[in-house]
């Protein structure tokens, strides 16, 4: 029993320790809401593993399990890149399939989800909605939206019908913590970009109009930040998304009242060529 | 014995005069004459001569805005005969107002120059005079001559010959046009220099008054350009991933302090204008923007939210350790400093407002009396701010604010929706 409670005690209070070294370098860079700038553009990337649950690097075992399944017509071409999977970043580059990312708030590599292709797999395996959905089951995670993901037409953007037609996600007051219904709609994008690796898009950074002019320029970034962590997050390559900050500058709506203030607190998603 | 019991007085008075083109109507807002006695009364006879009460107009409107000054109708200083009659002092010392001024074109001739002299109603007798050199343009004989009645009298160099730049926002929220706009400091004459469908912001005056640093979004991405006004052509001084902000030009004009946040988080960084060299001055996780320079050019005053919300902080430029220096309210940001002064952005339960902070002490006013006040720019004495706030029926409007509090107008401009004011140096 002595030990037990020995053991109690120590274990809380290395609980308590931990916790409090945690809260000493937050505390440093705390913004007004009590959240670090870091810990709020990369909520992204907490986001992410909650949701999943494990951490990327496993993921790439399930893949190769679904590469070697039989039936996949290029199959021996499509393993041999993934076969280098593991180790290294397969043909190398941006443009492989599997795709690298370092955690801001931790320092861990890991491999991100499905990535963009580029020659070397055949047509039946790219942006297809099979491919998508076993990749998803895989990581047991519910597909939400219309028609799954994974299966959009570059049209789709400008479908109503698709989660793709929308394409800003909205803010708190100061903060730029993403919303966790804005998930689904950016999970939809993350899929869109992976499938055209020509196409980019401009995530644009936005504030109310309240403070000062530069600051919210900075504040604006932030929230950009927070979603191109998210889409990376996803796997789509850093090539393909660029972060622009007008802070005050371009107001959605007009008006001095919290409804509109709330409707110029946003990230917009903008494609020019599609 | 005057200029000090003005100055030991701080009477809050609120007096708000909308200055339209001649197109629109004046309206005149309630006075509060409860604080007039901090301020020197002061007569303004009409100028004779060629575009005399022209110039005598913009005179008495200079001093009003100063807030140290009450500008008393000539209607109160009967008998007064004009300039270039002796003075009788039994009726200057009926004048109720501490100071006459007289004044009349030298001759007929368009290139006239322009005599003043400021007659002492106490005394009965005549204080001064000068003559003011021709200009073809009259309004800056104007302001030389309302800049010298205010030196004469407060003992403060005037402001009032100098210029402003903004940016003047006109259409629909899909349609908009961004102008970058230079005018008189009084609103007048404003002419575009720069046009774009994108964004401009943060334009700032170099201290020899010929070139402005601005950002624009014209190439869809914030670029910080300089540009000289007088041939129109610009250079761009950094154009890097991510946010080029806030550009503030150093005392001697050879650099600008800049927020980059191409390593990761916005930073304030130095820019060599002729070669571009670039040197970190901030190393912190936080936003690192806005910054101002001060008047030995050897420390710079900028935002931080390092401390959790944004304050200001102030580096020497040699780098090192930032020093926080607003320890009031949970925001302070936007500095504008000129000599021992710092005018600010401070949130007050909810509403923004200027307030103007002595960076020796410490001690801040709040001078304006808006909820959604914003970006301040101290005119180069140091006694006028101009800033940004907003009226019924306009989206966002300049106005001029006294460093005493006392004078309050908004500024003429031919846009509803005005913003980023800056304040140049003395036109010399």
């Amino acid at each position: 029993m002595k030990v037990t409670n020995l053991a109690i005690a120590l274990s809380v209070s290395v609980l308590a320790i931990t916790g409090c070294s945690q809260q000493q370098s937050a505390k440093a860079n705390k913004n007004a809401k009590g959240i670090s700038p870091m810990l709020q553009a990369s909520n992204a990337q907490k986001a992410y593993a909650n949701r999943f649950g494990t951490l990327p690097s496993s993921s790439s075992n399930n893949v190769k399990a679904r590469v070697n399944s039989p039936g996949s017509g290029a199959g021996s071409s499509g393993s041999s890149t993934f076969g280098a999977g593991s180790g290294t970043s397969g043909k190398g580059g941006r443009d492989t399939f599997m795709h690298d990312y370092t955690s801001p708030l931790t320092g861990t590599k890991g491999r991100g989800g499905r990535g963009s292709v580029t020659g070397g797999l055949s047509q039946d395996r790219r942006g297809g909605a099979a491919g998508g959905s076993n990749y998803s089951s895989l990581l047991n995670r519910t597909t939400s939206g219309a028609g799954g993901s994974g299966s959009y037409t570059r049209s789709d953007l400008k479908n109503p019908k698709t989660l793709l037609a929308k394409k800003v996600v909205y803010f708190e007051y100061d903060s730029s913590t993403i919303r966790s219904e804005d998930f689904d709609m950016l999970d939809a994008h993350a899929d869109f970009l992976k499938d055209y690796t020509d196409i980019t898009v401009r995530l644009e950074g936005h504030a109310d109009e309240r403070g000062s002019r530069e600051y919210n320029v900075a504040l604006s970034e932030q929230r950009a930040q927070a979603v191109l962590w998210y889409l990376k997050g996803k796997g789509v390559p850093d090539k393909q998304m660029e972060t622009i900050a007008y802070g005050e500058e371009k107001p959605a709506v007009s008006g001095e009242s919290e409804r509109s203030w709330a409707k110029n607190r946003r990230v917009e998603l903008n494609y020019y060529r599609y | 014995m005057m200029i000090k019991m003005m100055q030991s007085m701080r009477v809050v008075l609120l007096m708000c005069v909308f200055w339209f083109s001649p197109s629109y109507a004046e309206i005149e807002l309630e006075i509060d004459k409860s604080g007039t006695n901090s301020q020197l009364g002061i007569v303004i006879m009409p100028f004779a001569g060629r575009n005399g009460s022209n110039i005598s107009s913009v005179v008495e409107a200079d001093l009003k805005r100063s807030g140290r000054f009450k500008a008393v109708n000539f209607r109160h200083a009967p008998g007064m005969t004009p300039m270039g009659t002796p003075v009788n002092p039994a009726i200057l010392r009926r004048v109720k107002a501490d100071y006459v001024v007289r004044g009349k074109m030298l001759t007929n001739n368009p290139r006239s120059d322009l005599l003043i002299e400021i007659l002492n109603v106490a005394s009965g007798r005549r204080e001064a005079g000068f003559r003011v050199a021709n200009h073809e343009k009259y309004r800056r004989m104007a302001h030389q001559t309302a800049d010298f009645i205010y030196h004469r009298l407060t003992g403060i160099r005037g402001a009032f010959d100098t210029l402003i730049t903004y940016v003047g926002v006109r259409g629909a929220i899909k349609n908009r046009e961004y102008h970058l706009v230079v005018a008189d400091s009084d609103g007048h004459d404003p002419e575009i220099i720069v046009k774009s469908k994108e964004p401009i912001m943060s334009a700032s005056w170099a201290p020899d008054n010929e070139r402005l640093a601005y950002v624009s979004f014209e190439s869809g991405r914030p670029v910080i350009y300089v540009q000289d006004l007088r041939t129109g052509r610009r250079q761009a001084v950094s154009s890097r991933k991510g946010i080029n902000g806030a550009p503030a030009w150093s005392p001697n004009g050879r650099y600008l302090a800049v927020s980059l946040s191409v390593e990761g988080n916005p930073e304030v960084y130095m820019v060599d204008v002729a070669n571009g060299r670039l040197k970190r001055l901030t190393k912190s996780r936080a936003i690192d923007t806005e910054p101002s320079w001060e008047s030995n050019g050897r420390s710079i005053v900028f935002t931080s939210d390092r401390g959790g919300s944004p304050q200001l902080y102030r580096i020497p430029i040699t780098g090192g350790r930032a020093q926080r220096i607003t320890f009031t309210g949970r925001y302070n940001s936007d500095a504008s400093v000129v000599g021992a002064k710092a005018a600010l952005v401070r949130r007050e339960e909810g509403r923004f407002r200027i307030a103007v902070m002595d960076l020796s002490s410490h001690e801040a006013d709040i001078v304006s009396k808006g909820a959604l006040d914003e970006a301040p720019s101290l005119a180069p004495n140091g006694a006028m701010v101009i800033y940004e706030t907003r009226t019924r029926g306009k989206k966002g409007v300049l106005a001029v604010v006294s460093d005493n509090g006392l004078s309050s107008q908004v500024l003429h401009s031919p846009y509803n929706d005005a913003r980023h004011p800056s304040w140049s140096s003395y036109l010399r």
